[in-house]
């Protein structure tokens, strides 16, 4: 009963964990512009992510190492280098992102301009990160995203012509006046949004954190394959709602606002009030993620103590970094630049990192001096290497594409 | 002085010119830029003309609704000024000056708006939202006349 339980809270954790201010905000955009039509991207954008995760987790299950300490030793300090330049640079602007999201969602509902909100919340994630216990960390906030589900709630209450909702999905129906390389500047974003590197570096330090033996690897998967996935049907609801309440009005998103629109139109002040929750929650949890995720990221990379598992005293220079990378965060929110462009450029900038990220992941994770009789199958092989493809293909696109359709505003 | 730091001068000097000049796009460039602008500020008009429909329903919490209202007039505000900053090409003036007129209206209707919502003159959303919606069209038509 008690693993039935635990079981049950990871799922749960991972489905509020899912979305960030990226999924929120992309999906919305793109929701208001195509409908589902690109839903497909958001489908085979959590099932990379599931495949990698599900790797990730497997590695610091198996080896009881989180898988960038393991890239560094298996791929030497070079690959691991590059690896680490790619993701840190994402990572950050994304915790940039995140803690801007937490402002601009309390501001929804205060007025209390963003700007000065920012160095409160700055504290609050490193006083959280700080002194909170991991699971805490974790479980708290992953449940208080299911807030989000009101999404799902609200897609309900309009009652959408759920055949053309369909049709959306299951065809690439392109808007007569869009143009398809518009079309695939957003997919590449939507793909970045659902595949954002510090999400496996997280999955994979947390689960070292967290203990995971080979034991652990049934309910991780679980976690994966039914969280994430659930997750996925969040992001789905965003976009579908976006496109019915705000689709006939060709409203263009650009602000948290409009993103928490549509459920006030659907459920009025309460479901908005579930909306803001599920906003705050899913920011800043995903800020403390992404914090971690650079604290991580550094301190495996120079072999320094690391982890919320060890007294704060013993990792001295982890916390520091932290502490470093949040007071940038808070030095770039400050001039007022928009989280929501940042957001948008973070996106993009993840698609392009991707291809250092995860090639290395797939190598740890068919190492049998690592993972032993856990090393990968043909399946996950297969599903691995066509992804690869898929990433390089986005990675090499991102850029061009943001340029000539200029962010999408073409 | 020598050759290349009389060069250095002269290429930093006209850089620096041409940074103060406005910029001249191409009569279809204009019209494209003009029509995207048009566009977004039809966005703008139409998210202040929900927020004023469930304001009236009561749909929104606390200042959510004001701060919407203030977003979309910041949005429209940067639209314009970014296409006023464009140097029309020549034969397009009286082009420009519409599609000039025409966003300062909406923006001034917005603004309308907005203030309607923090002094909570609740018998007036009704017929903002009604003349937002009526420029909404004015403007999703012109911008089709753009293209």
């Amino acid at each position: 009963m008690k693993k039935l339980l635990g079981v049950a809270l990871g799922i749960l954790t991972a489905i509020g964990g899912f979305v960030d201010i990226g999924d929120l905000v992309t999906n919305a955009q793109v929701g208001a512009r195509f409908g589902l039509s690109l839903g497909w991207v958001v489908i085979l954008g959590v099932i990379g992510i599931c495949v990698f995760a599900e790797m990730s987790g497997r590695v610091a299950a198996v080896s009881g190492r989180a898988t960038f300490d393991l890239v560094r030793e298996r791929l030497g300090p070079r690959m691991a280098l590059l690896n680490l330049v790619g993701s840190l640079g994402v990572t950050l602007l994304t915790f940039v992102a995140e803690i801007g999201g937490v402002a601009l969602a309390i501001q929804l509902v205060t007025s209390v301009n963003e700007v000065l909100l920012v160095p409160f919340i700055g504290l609050l994630v490193w006083a959280v990160l700080w002194r909170a216990r991991f699971s805490a960390i974790e479980n708290v906030l992953g449940l208080l995203g299911l807030a989000l589900v009101v999404y799902t709630v609200a897609l309900w209450q309009l009652g959408p012509d759920w055949g053309e909702l369909g049709h959306q999905l299951a065809t690439v129906d392109k808007p007569g006046d869009e143009q398809w390389l518009t079309l695939a500047f957003y997919s590449v974003a939507l793909f970045g949004a659902a595949l954002t590197p510090y999400e496996v570096f997280f999955f994979s330090s947390g689960g070292v954190e967290d203990g995971w033996t080979k034991d652990d690897i049934s309910v991780m998967r679980a976690n994966v394959l039914i969280g994430f996935p659930l997750g996925g049907v969040l992001s789905l609801s965003i976009a579908a709602v976006s496109w019915v309440a705000l689709g006939p009005y060709q409203v263009s998103v650009e602000t948290l606002g409009q993103v928490g629109l549509p459920v006030a139109i659907a459920l009025g002040k309460i479901g908005l009030a579930f909306a803001v929750i599920g906003f705050v929650a899913a920011t800043f949890g995903a800020a403390c993620e992404t914090g971690l995720s650079a604290g991580y990221s550094i301190a495996q990379y120079c072999g320094w103590q690391w982890g919320k598992f060890v007294r704060v005293e013993r990792a001295a220079r982890f916390h520091l970094v932290m502490i470093l990378a949040t007071l940038l965060a808070v030095g770039i929110l400050v001039t007022g630049v928009d989280p929501v462009l940042v957001t948008e450029f973070s996106v993009v900038f993840s698609a392009v990192a991707l291809p250092l990220t995860y090639l290395p992941i797939l190598i740890v994770a068919n190492d049998p001096d690592y993972m032993g009789e856990h090393v990968n199958g043909r399946f996950a092989n297969l599903l691995g290497s066509t992804y690869l493809v898929l990433i390089l293909l986005a990675a090499l696109a991102a850029i061009p594409l943001m340029v000539i359709t200029r962010m999408g505003t073409a | 002085m020598d050759m290349p730091r009389r060069a250095a001068i002269v290429v930093a000097v006209l850089l620096l010119a041409s940074a103060c000049l406005p910029s001249r796009p191409s009569a279809a460039d204009w019209h494209e830029q003009a029509s995207q602008a048009l566009e977004d500020a039809a966005s703008s008009v139409a998210t202040a003309q929900l927020v004023m429909r469930e304001q009236r329903r009561d749909h929104l919490l606390g200042r959510s609704g004001t701060v919407m209202l203030v977003e979309a007039e910041e949005a429209i505000g940067t639209t314009a000024q970014t296409l006023d900053a464009l140097q029309p090409p020549e034969g397009l003036t009286a082009q420009q000056s519409r599609v000039s007129d025409a966003l300062q209206r909406a923006s001034g209707l917005i603004t309308d708006a907005r203030i309607a919502r923090v002094r909570e003159h609740t018998d007036a959303y009704r017929g903002l939202e009604a003349d937002l919606r009526r420029e909404r069209d004015r403007l999703t038509r012109l911008s089709e006349r753009m293209r």
